[in-house]
């Protein structure tokens, strides 16, 4: 085996974890505070993959440069599913309700855009050192990741209303009692979901393409790491990450692609089985 | 807020159907009524819908088609190809000239749940005698299941996975070729066209095949394997993947570290996309690459990928070049006019398709030949007689819009199709209702049309092999 190819390989991995990572910080934030899994997050990054790519066809707007409109409406997005969908329900009925919403949403793209794919034709471009080549565009949602993940750090611990945040996903009874709009906090924090989401298809649409149920693979990927990292934890989401990102990209280069799948979701079932509590468990 | 979780503890306790926070009698009287209503209504739509068992000349079909759902940018040009033959043999008066052929529209939606229901409302309340689709492998095995059980025809034009013609049913037609025999003709086009350019024998060139794994990507990668193994290729490595990836990286990393000459690859669209993405952004080469058509063959990938796949090779089904191919004077008229219909309503660029225009080729000849000897010969236009017409009738390859001839094997003498007989000639498959002598054709991508380059008698441009120094994947 050529040195070369394994260093490309894990370097492959990393900036396929970055993608993970993207995916899995949405879905974490959401479980964080409201308790549910969001089974329209692969959806509402399809939604922002969609919107992307118009803003292009129609405008000539590049993704990146798209990246804030497509973050606000999808912030916007999230907080009217909190406020009309989720909020009233019972709380055992709420990851359900996103379910069906995640089949609404389907169907709305499906009748809008049709199931025809759309591309976003950018040069797939990349950068050669010493024969080990970096995609440019998924360095970019690599760094996009970091950005996000210090961002969030900051503004979860040095922050007031992250305080507040906080106050609510360790108990949101004491919190309401101690005057904390509860309501409001879980609308921020469906809304800041989808703006990860809206991030995350923002980045993916010069790789990928749109179509109606573009974004469950990356879903389906994202709850797996969600779990094997630690539910609403976003330090483990990213060791999680990192270890299905590079397993895979090694063991498909090594081996095959079905192999590599089997290998990292082996991983993962013998991390739950030591660890239920997943990776960075019960330190939120 | 104590009166708040108060509240949700009363609500979250047993309660009666009719208690305060449930259904009141009117309520319940009211759900009631409306599933009531709801029965009665269908029964009577139902009652006034049914057709009685179609008998004489009257011809009935059901078109079957993913026009909605993941496989709708396929299924809807074929779609359009299968409409657009009915309506010009409507318009020429009907089967023989006079016999109009009345047809039923069902979209499967892509899933195979919905393809099953959908056939079997066109086979009892719709009545048809011939279904035609269903497009895809799995969409084709749900389908084949309900035409065999209500003893209508099944006339199927998209689902090429090897095995459904292997089973012994009755009631199946399928004009289309096999997938195994699609990737054998791969290997055909390596041998015939590849290896004299690249100026080596078969067992000096070195061949990486990628596939999906789908019945699909397997059915075809079988018959690569047959056929290199045939001719001595040197088949260096498999590749396969599930064709939802979101990454292919791996193997491209891993097909870098190999020596290879040609890769042979069979994905669907998107994977196909994603392939060339990523081997562009890590740098991939190959001196050759063929393509099968579900990912390689539509325009899309050109309007993706524009000049970068210039010189790519395809395997696929006829495009609109195949017109000119056809002898039939009457058969070209119609062939033509079609053309001319789907050049207005898609524009010029449509002359590269291959699912609009096989679409049409694969069922004209239910109509031009097996419908008519039905008629002629049996009278009635039931599914027994359409079935005993269909194994008597050979489609002359000059009166065949796909340009390769229809003859299909019979329950009483099953055989194995031409590419078969040379490729596993010890091992011969006992297909029924198989087109024994249909085809794929060699292709190359140039100036942003799909060029026919393959067999002889159909090429219209000298192809360019190995990809010149301009390309980006040319080594």
């Amino acid at each position: 085996m050529n040195e070369n190819i394994l260093i490309q390989a894990i370097i492959n991995g990393v900036l396929l974890a970055g993608i993970y990572a993207l995916v899995t910080a949405g879905l974490n934030i959401v479980y964080g505070v409201i308790r549910i899994v969001n089974f329209c997050h692969g959806e509402l990054l399809g939604l922002s993959m969609y919107l992307t790519y118009w803003f292009f066809e129609l405008y000539g707007i590049h993704p990146y440069l798209s990246i804030p409109l497509v973050c606000i409406i999808l912030l916007l997005v999230g907080a009217l599913i909190q406020i009309l969908v989720v909020e009233g329900a019972p709380h055992e009925a709420q990851g359900v309700l996103t379910l069906a919403l995640y089949m609404a949403m389907q169907g709305g793209m499906l009748i809008l855009w049709t199931s025809d794919y759309r591309v976003i034709n950018l040069p797939p471009i990349s950068i050669n050192l010493l024969g080990v080549f970096i995609s440019i565009h998924k360095a970019v949602a690599l760094i996009g990741v970091i950005i996000t993940t210090i961002l969030f750090y900051f503004a979860l611990f040095k922050t007031r209303y992250g305080m507040i945040m906080r106050a609510v996903v360790q108990d949101p009874e004491a919190a309401e009692w101690l005057g904390v709009n509860t309501k409001r906090v879980r609308i921020v924090s469906f809304g800041l979901g989808a703006l990860l989401a809206g991030l995350a298809g923002a980045l993916l649409i010069p790789i990928y393409y749109a179509y109606p149920g573009a974004g469950l693979p990356f879903a389906l990927m994202g709850w797996v790491i969600m779990v094997l990292g630690g539910l609403g934890n976003f330090m483990g989401a990213l060791a999680g990450s990192l270890i299905i990102g590079v397993t895979e990209s090694v063991i498909s280069t090594l081996y095959n692609a079905q192999m590599a799948r089997a290998i990292s979701l082996m991983i993962f079932f013998v991390v739950i089985l030591i660890k239920p509590q997943g990776l960075a468990g019960g330190k939120r | 807020m104590k009166i708040a979780a108060k509240r949700r503890i009363i609500k979250m306790k047993p309660k009666s159907v009719f208690s305060k926070e449930g259904l009141t009698k009117i309520q319940a009287i009211a759900i009631i009524a409306i599933i009531v209503i709801a029965i009665i209504a269908g029964g009577v739509y139902y009652y006034i819908t049914t057709s009685p068992k179609v008998e004489g000349v009257h011809i009935k079909v059901g078109i079957i088609m993913p026009l909605t759902g993941a496989l709708a940018p396929l299924g809807k040009p074929t779609f359009e190809g299968i409409k657009a033959a009915i309506d010009l043999i409507n318009e020429r008066g009907g089967v023989l000239g006079k016999y109009p052929v009345d047809y039923v529209v069902a979209d499967s939606k892509s899933d195979p749940a919905v393809a099953k229901s959908e056939a079997e409302r066109l086979c009892t309340v719709e009545g048809v005698q011939v279904i035609i689709g269903s497009y895809s492998s799995g969409l084709a095995s749900t389908v084949v299941k309900v035409t065999e059980q209500y003893k209508v025809v099944l006339w199927e034009t998209g689902g090429t996975f090897s095995s459904l013609t292997l089973q012994g049913y009755k009631y199946l037609l399928r004009p289309l070729y096999v997938s195994e025999d699609w990737g054998a003709l791969g290997v055909f086009y390596l041998k015939d066209v590849v290896a004299p350019k690249l100026d080596k024998d078969p067992k000096d060139i070195k061949v990486v095949l990628l596939h999906e794994d789908s019945a699909f990507g397997q059915s075809l990668a079988t018959g690569v394997e047959e056929a290199c193994s045939k001719y001595g290729f040197d088949l260096v490595s498999v590749e396969s993947y599930p064709y939802t990836t979101t990454d292919m990286s791996g193997i491209i990393t891993k097909l870098k570290g190999l020596e290879f000459d040609v890769i042979l690859h069979a994905g669907y669209f998107t994977d196909t996309v994603l392939f060339l993405r990523q081997s562009k952004e890590l740098g991939l080469k190959f001196p050759v690459i063929i393509g099968y058509g579900v990912g390689y063959g539509i325009m899309d990938l050109w309007e993706t990928f524009g000049e970068d796949i210039e010189y790519f090779n395809v395997i696929d089904w006829p495009n609109f070049y195949f017109v000119d191919h056809i002898k039939d004077p009457e058969i070209k008229a119609i062939a033509e006019e079609f053309k001319e219909r789907m050049i207005a309503y898609f524009g010029s660029e449509i002359i590269s398709d291959t699912h609009v225009y096989t679409g049409f080729a694969l069922v004209l000849p239910l109509f031009t030949h097996i419908l008519p000897h039905t008629i002629e010969k049996y009278g009635e236009v039931t599914p027994d007689n359409i079935m005993k017409a269909a194994y008597e009738v050979e489609v002359p390859k000059d009166e065949d819009p796909y340009c390769s001839g229809v003859k299909f094997s019979s329950p009483e003498n099953p055989a194995d199709t031409w590419v078969g007989e040379i490729i596993r000639a010890d091992n011969p498959q006992s297909h029924v209702g198989q087109n024994l002598i249909g085809t794929y054709y060699g292709y190359q991508w140039i100036d942003g049309e799909l060029k026919p380059v393959w067999p002889e008698e159909v090429k219209v441009v000298e192809p360019v092999i190995p990809l010149p120094e301009t390309s980006p994947f040319s080594p």
